[in-house]
């Protein structure tokens, strides 16, 4: 189970990072989800696998092979993290699309490295 | 003790929260939000009072004692880091009611400043590796949110950046915090310090702190993974690149020297490869300043030149060079800031900020260009100012250490930036506007801005001149890093059910 | 001591409202400041002369032992007199120089500011404090250079300077740590020459000391930018750059001759570079056609000279160096000035258009030909003692010392020829042509040449007052033992008469034949190449050119660059820990849980899914495949006995579709895959592969040891006993961690303010009337039975939201899932009704629930607090046995945060999309 999560993990990752290394900015955006679970499954499997039971006790005690809670508290926190920063990545994507009217990643970020516009003409209000 | 301990989360926790209910009244909104800056730089103050006795305050939120709660601990380097935060977070916040012609003067500001203010905070407190890297998202996001305010497709081109490459940072981070958990079996920093000190982690603990600790050097701009801050600096609107350039690295370097001095306490490997690390930062950030034609690309630059001298600090590791890197710290944030908001006023009022299309502040805005001299010329290095003795004690250090490299790269350093600082001052002040007096701006509603650059100003030349307080300081929080016992004692003692 | 400089210094800063109601007559008070100092400093002479010394110390950073310490001994007392004396006349000066300036309040201030800085620098006996004043020197120097800033030239020579000094400014810096810490002791009286001379480290301080002296000084090679700072008004060049600053670096040697000076390479290198720097100097002062720079390159030729001399540490040659200091001081500060108000009385300061002043300027005229006699060397001049005793001083050297002795008679006869130019050429002879009619200057301008050439006189002539009252303390001072001192115009034929005879009949020829000598130079065009400023603009421009080829790399504006970049490092980071941690002793697998079919089907789809994802071109089947991997993900969950995880991760899910799918819409397809470049893509494939191999790789290593600890034992143990909840995973989210999950909850409702306003197109909510946008429900949603079934639909799953929060402390839920569940609820009701009717649903707005919310949750945390517990502490209270308790109010914050959050983003899209 180990080797299998561990590669799992590995799949994940490598996906999530070649998504992000993609020409269309969604892509990039979905890569950063993908990334997202990978990362989550190996926060969740570095409490270990020899889980045989929920972690769920009673008045008489805790199941002898509980489930690791722990991690499965920072996983659940880290999910819902991760589902924030995703909205916010996807509202940064529909955003550059209304903007700057193409969705190709390099051509999108190649905007920041323009030189400084002028600032606008002093209106009355100064 | 307790509340003192979490006020630093609680009050921009509560200002975020009044500034979101009161959000219709934007005179309200700004004066809660100047409130609780204040406030925070309060208690900021009184918790550097506190720590300079060489109390180290630690307190086990939920009652819960290590390593099953979480720890908050602060000490002399959390209550300065608190404390110069609050400073930053009120200078941003009077900056921001000055008139400006950029639109991103909405209401979200005050709260995403709010919110960003605690995730800052909470990393500078905390003392658990999980709840770490909850704070670095909650200033992750509120950083995300404050870029990108005000839009502009420069702007959200910057952000597109900023947002994949910190992403990455900052699964990178939690994957390392779940490998630590998984060798280790704590979360505590201090406990992790004590298992780790007495040897009782396995090797991949250690594999799991290298990869925790790239995490960090991402945010805090080193070398060879700072180009994210480059390409998104600049875009920001004025008061928030400021802030970002203030203090965002510097979490990244806080949370370096935290995890190093309590982890690796003994000069190793790691001291090693930071050495190397640090000097390529300076070099590098302040030969790419040196090509930049814009004021806030250079300002960016230097950020990560700048955060090569916390880390060659870092990497000395005697006491004197974590002095160094502390006080280095504390008046970075100052002048960097300062130097953002500086080059925002200078802006407005040439109507640009490349260089080529700027000039005649001298003459124009002479109060500006004083105001300027004294962050820049800090900034440089140069004596009396607080520069000076940042970059005095790091060179000496590594000269009492032998490190003749590092030295020399430090000094070079110093020489490269007086050349950009003197060349933002020749092109932007010194020569004549290219469209003549009448491409000058006007300064009103200017006013709010000038006090707040001019606060930050008068710090910089107080620890520049009253040198003696904050570097004895200094090197006490130094020493307290550098012989982490004490701090491992006070969370233990902290106790909890 | 402290007093004069702090006098000088509050000078500065009353400069410029004094100069803004006064004008230049602000001058006559500012001056005041000098003058006062320079008596003080007067009344100390005859302290200071008997061989005392006068100290005082304030503490400044006592951490590293820095504390202002000054020490007067005659060294100092004889810069200090020169600088408060000078001083005192240039202030004077400057303002009628510089009457009509506008700026002349800022002029004053930065003169002062500079006298201060420099006061403090020859006063200063703590290496730190000395360093701190030597900078400000720089700095003020700079100011002063650029004051005319609107002339390129003037900016380009201020960096220039700025930059050598500043450059040399950190050698010293370094040398002076070195120094301190070898020599054991942080003040220059407390310095160990034997420590010194005895260390290993002694060739490296040398060369960092000396390269901080002679940038400063202007020596060979770094020489150009004195010349070139004569772009600075013409009080500043006779103040700073003759007179004061420039003297800084030889001042430095002076002081530091005791300690460092006892080695052979000191003498070989001060006498080598002086002497070169003299003869260059002297060379290209004649070349001159503008009578400023003759007069800057004399100056390098003196400034090369007084090192050679410290060099020597011979009797003569310590004399010599003294003497010298005072003399060139006195004719050369004299000069500056009269150069300048020759300039400022014709309009030029051209060599070919000057001649016959004397008939309209006979008050500078005869202040110019006394401060040219000492200059030129002639008795019974100070000028003519110095060159005397620096003859004696070299021909104590033995053989080396001839021929350096050869090259001073030529440096001085030309420089007898550049005084020639001043004198004879501008004031006597033919009428010049000017540029405006001549007329002789106001008192406040030939007062102090006057004054100066006639101390020059004096000193000469009556050496005696010199020697007793200046001069021998401050041989003292330099020397490493004691040195008889005795100054005399006449000392019977010795050789250093001879050289001096041959130096003035070199000199004179020199000058007859001067436009022969000039076109002779002219033709050693090489020379003039490498002494210019070609050289120093070809370095800066290689220096940015290399700079941008470095910023080139990271401002290449490709987002994929940067990833690429930053995962490798990551990579390559991650190995390097991998492998210095863990050494040769990989372990294999030492644990080994057997394989569960369920998890294992997660994970294949998990990663099937995402790998379809990855390269699947159509927007539907992308979000689906994604979902797929999600679902995966959520089913791992389950087999591995985490309920709530696989809960939370499908209702992440399900919005996240949601999400998606309303985003999409907008977008335009994504047909292409990858890069365009096989070359690009096959880069792109090994980054992917090479972290998912490492990240693999550590986590199979991290997971196949046992975990240590029992932290999981103690979580399931106290859950229920000290949590009152059933729920282990929950009550570490709302009790025991509740801090991560006050955070989290931060990250959520910041996510949603920040995405809220992205997704609703940028548009400032200030600037939407009310209602503006809401939406009428969508067509989707168009018939009647479909909405009928909605909306007790919805009413269930608010129903079950709220009973998953209630519950979620003892069974699988919790605020988290309720809040997600409920959000859900809340989007259907807006997508079939539109967003009116769900904002009218909600009563509150989701803005102030995600407040309120976290409110609730920061309140619940205050509880504890309030009985003097830590932050978050939970406070239970059991009405009828039912356990009710802070913690649970927690959750409820976490629940309205979450709703909260979700539908501020949601309903602000759906508006938008409208």
């Amino acid at each position: 189970m180990e080797i299998l999560v561990s590669l799992t993990v590995g799949a994940l990752v490598a996906i999530g990072i070649w998504m992000m290394l993609d020409r269309g900015l969604l892509r990039v955006v979905l890569g950063v989800v993908v990334l997202g679970n990978g990362v989550n499954l190996a926060v969740f499997s570095a409490g270990r696998l020899d889980g045989r039971a929920a972690a769920f006790v009673t008045e008489a005690g805790a199941p002898a092979l509980a489930a690791n809670p722990l991690p499965q508290a920072l996983v659940l926190t880290a999910i819902v993290i991760g589902f924030a920063l995703f909205v916010f990545a996807l509202a940064v994507l529909k955003r550059s699309w209304e903007l700057h009217g193409k969705v190709e990643t390099d051509l999108v970020t190649a905007v920041a490295e323009e030189p400084a516009p002028d600032l606008p003409p002093q209106g009355d209000k100064a | 003790m307790n509340a003192l301990i979490v006020s630093p989360l609680l009050i921009p926790l509560a200002t975020l929260v009044a500034t979101l209910l009161v959000r219709r009244d934007p005179r309200a909104v700004a004066a809660i939000s100047l409130a609780g800056a204040l406030a925070l730089t309060a208690a900021g103050l009184v918790l550097v009072g506190l720590a300079a006795q060489g109390q180290i305050l630690a307190s086990q939120a939920g009652g819960w004692a290590a390593p099953y709660g979480i720890t908050l601990v602060v000490d002399r380097l959390s209550a300065a880091m608190v404390a110069i935060t609050g400073i930053v977070g009120s200078a941003t916040i009077v900056f921001a009611m000055a008139r400006d012609e950029d639109p991103a003067r909405c209401r979200d500001f005050h709260p995403l400043v709010h919110g960003l203010l605690v995730g800052v905070c909470g990393a500078f407190i905390t003392g658990d590796v999980f709840n770490l890297y909850v704070w670095f998202e909650v200033l992750l996001v509120g950083s995300f949110a404050l870029l990108v305010l005000g839009g502009g497709r420069r702007r959200l081109s910057g952000t597109v950046v900023y947002v994949v490459l910190n992403l990455v940072a900052t699964m990178m981070f939690l994957l390392a915090a779940g490998m630590l958990y998984g060798a280790s079996g704590s979360l505590n920093m201090a406990l992790l310090a004590q298992a780790f000190a007495a040897g009782e982690v396995p090797a991949t603990a250690h594999a799991a702190v290298v990869l925790m600790l790239t995490a960090f050097s991402i945010k805090a701009a080193l070398f060879p993974v700072f180009g994210w801050l480059p390409a998104s600096y600049h875009v920001a609107w004025t008061p928030v690149s400021a802030l970002f350039a203030g203090l965002l690295t510097k979490v990244g370097v806080y949370a370096l020297i935290r995890i190093v001095t309590l982890f690796w306490p003994d000069a190793g490997i790691a001291h090693e490869v930071l050495l190397w690390v640090a000097c390529a930062t300076m070099l590098i950030g302040v030969l790419g300043a040196a090509a930049q034609v814009e004021v806030r690309r250079i300002l960016s630059f230097h950020i990560v030149s700048q955060v090569g001298y916390m880390i060659l600090g870092l990497a000395i590791a005697t006491p004197l060079a974590l002095a160094g890197a502390v006080f280095y710290l504390i008046h970075h944030i100052v002048v960097k800031a300062n130097l953002f908001f500086i080059g925002g006023i200078a802006a407005r009022l040439t109507g640009s900020e490349r260089l080529a299309a700027m000039g005649g502040l001298y003459a124009r805005a002479p109060w500006l260009a004083l105001l300027f001299a004294i962050p820049a010329l800090s900034l440089a290095g140069i004596p009396p100012l607080s520069g000076f003795w940042a970059k005095f004690v790091l060179v000496k250090a590594s000269l009492d250490a032998s490190a003749w490299i590092a030295a020399g790269v430090a000094l070079l350093t110093g020489i490269f930036t007086l050349l950009s600082m003197s060349k933002i001052w020749n092109e932007a002040f010194l020569k004549p506007h290219p469209a003549g007096t009448a491409g000058m701006r006007s300064t009103a509603g200017l006013r709010p801005a000038l006090w707040a650059v001019t606060a930050l100003a008068a710090m910089t030349v107080a620890i520049g001149l009253a040198a003696g307080p904050v570097m004895d300081y200094a090197v006490a929080a130094a020493e307290q890093l550098a012989a982490p016992a004490a701090y491992i004692d006070a969370v233990v003692r902290a106790g909890g059910h | 001591m402290l007093a004069s400089i702090g006098l000088i210094a509050f000078a500065m800063l009353a400069a410029v409202p004094l100069a803004a109601r006064l004008d230049q007559r602000a001058g006559w008070l500012l001056a005041l400041a000098p003058l006062g100092a320079f008596i003080h400093f007067l009344t100390q002479m005859p302290t200071v002369a008997g061989g005392g010394v006068i100290e005082s110390t304030l503490a400044w950073v006592p951490a590293l032992g820095v504390e202002l310490a000054f020490r007067l001994d005659g060294l100092s007392l004889l810069f200090a007199l020169l600088i408060t004396g000078i001083g005192t006349l240039i202030v004077l000066y400057a303002g009628a120089y510089l009457s009509e300036h506008h700026h002349l309040g800022r002029f004053y201030a930065y003169l002062l500011g500079f006298m201060a800085a420099m006061l403090g620098l020859v006063l200063a006996d703590d290496l730190i404090a000395m360093f701190v004043f030597w900078e400000l020197t720089s700095v003020t120097s700079f100011l002063l250079i650029a004051f005319q800033h609107d002339k390129a030239e003037s900016r380009r020579s201020a960096l220039q300077a700025l930059l050598i000094t500043g450059g040399g400014g950190l050698a010293l810096l370094a040398g002076l740590i070195l120094l301190g810490n070898v020599g054991g002791s942080w003040q220059f009286s407390g310095l160990s020459a034997q420590a010194i001379a005895d260390h290993a480290l002694y060739p490296a301080i040398l060369v960092l000391v000396l390269i901080g002296a002679f940038t400063k000084s202007a020596q060979l090679p770094f020489h150009l930018w004195l010349p070139n700072a004569m772009a600075a008004p013409t009080p500043v060049s006779a103040y700073l750059h003759s007179a004061t600053m420039v003297k800084a670096g030889v001042y430095l040697l002076a002081r530091l001759n005791p300690a460092l000076g006892g080695s052979t390479s000191w003498g070989t290198i001060l006498i080598t570079v002086g002497a070169a720097t003299a003869l260059v100097g002297a060379v290209l002062a004649i070349r001159q056609t503008d009578l400023k720079r003759v007069l800057a390159y004399t100056t390098v030729t003196v400034l090369g000279q007084l090192t050679m001399l410290l060099g020597t540490n011979t009797h003569y040659g310590l004399q010599a160096f003294a003497i010298y200091l005072v003399a060139h001081a006195f004719y050369k500060a004299a000069l500056f000035m009269a150069v300048g108000s020759i300039d400022h009385a014709t309009g030029t300061r051209q060599i070919a258009l000057l001649g016959g002043l004397i008939r309209h300027m006979p008050l500078t005229g005869f202040a110019v030909a006394l401060a040219a006699f000492s200059n030129a060397g002639l008795p019974p001049f100070f000028g003519f003692i110095a060159k005397e005793f620096k003859y004696a001083g070299l021909i104590e050297l033995g053989l080396a010392g001839w021929v350096t002795t050869a090259v001073m008679i030529l440096t001085n006869a030309l420089l007898l020829t550049a005084a020639g130019l001043v004198f004879v050429r501008a004031f006597l002879g033919r009428e010049g042509r000017y540029p405006h009619p001549p007329h002789e200057v106001g008192v406040p301008m030939w007062i102090g040449p006057m004054l100066l050439a006639i101390g020059g006189f004096v000193f000469g002539a009556f050496n005696n007052l010199a020697e007793v009252w200046l001069i021998d303390a401050a041989v003292q001072a330099v020397s490493r033992a004691t040195v008889p001192v005795s100054l005399y115009l006449w000392g019977g034929f010795t050789p250093a008469l001879l050289a001096s005879l041959l130096t003035v009949a070199l000199g004179v020829s020199f000058y007859l034949q001067r436009t022969r000598l000039r076109r002779r130079l002219s033709l050693w065009r090489v020379l003039w190449r490498v002494s210019g400023d070609r050289i120093w603009d070809r370095l800066l421009k290689r220096v940015f050119a290399f700079a941008t080829r470095v910023a080139d790399r990271f401002q290449h504006g490709s987002l994929r660059q940067h990833i690429s970049a930053l995962v490798l490092a990551i990579a390559g980071f991650a190995l390097i820990g991998l492998f210095a941690s863990t050494g040769e002793d990989l372990a294999w697998p030492a644990v080994s849980s057997p394989v569960n079919l369920a998890a294992l089907l997660g994970c294949v789809l998990a990663v099937a899914g995402a790998a379809a994802a990855a390269v699947t071109p159509g927007r539907v089947a992308l979000v689906a495949t994604l979902g797929a991997s999600g679902l995966g993900m959520a089913m791992f969950f389950l087999a591995a006995r985490a309920p709530d995880v696989a809960i939370t991760q499908l209702m992440v899910e399900t919005l996240t579709v949601i999400f998606l799918a309303l985003v999409l819409r907008r977008l335009p397809p994504t047909r292409l895959v990858g890069s365009r470049k096989p070359a690009a893509k096959r880069f792109h494939a090994v980054v992917a592969i090479v972290i998912g191999a490492v990240v693999a790789a550590m986590m199979l290593m991290t997971v196949s040891q046992p975990l240590p600890g029992e932290i999981a034992r103690w979580y399931l143990d106290n859950s229920l006993p000290g949590g009152q909840g059933a729920n282990v995973v929950n009550v570490i989210l709302v009790d025991f961690r509740a801090l991560d999950t006050l955070g989290e909850i931060l990250v959520v409702g910041l996510a949603g303010l920040a995405a809220a306003g992205l997704l609703a197109g940028g548009r400032r909510e200030d600037e939407a009337a009310p209602g503006a946008g809401a939406t009428e429900g969508s067509a989707d949603f168009g018939s009647v039975l479909l909405r009928q079934g909605i909306l007790p639909l919805s009413a269930l799953l608010a129903l079950v939201a709220l009973m998953l929060l209630w519950r979620g402390h003892n069974l699988p839920g919790g605020g988290f899932i309720g809040g997600l569940v409920a959000a859900s609820a809340a989007v259907l009701v807006a997508l079939a009704f539109g967003t009116t009717r769900a904002r009218a649903l909600l009563r509150v707005p989701p803005l102030a629930m995600l407040a309120g919310g976290l409110g609730i949750a920061a309140v619940a945390g205050l509880v504890g607090l309030f009985h003097g517990e830590p932050f978050l502490t939970g406070n239970w209270i059991f009405p009828a046995g039912l356990p009710l308790g802070t913690p649970l109010l927690f959750d409820v914050g976490v629940f309205l945060t979450v709703l909260g959050a979700v539908l501020h983003m949601l309903l602000g899209l759906l508006e938008r999309e409208a």
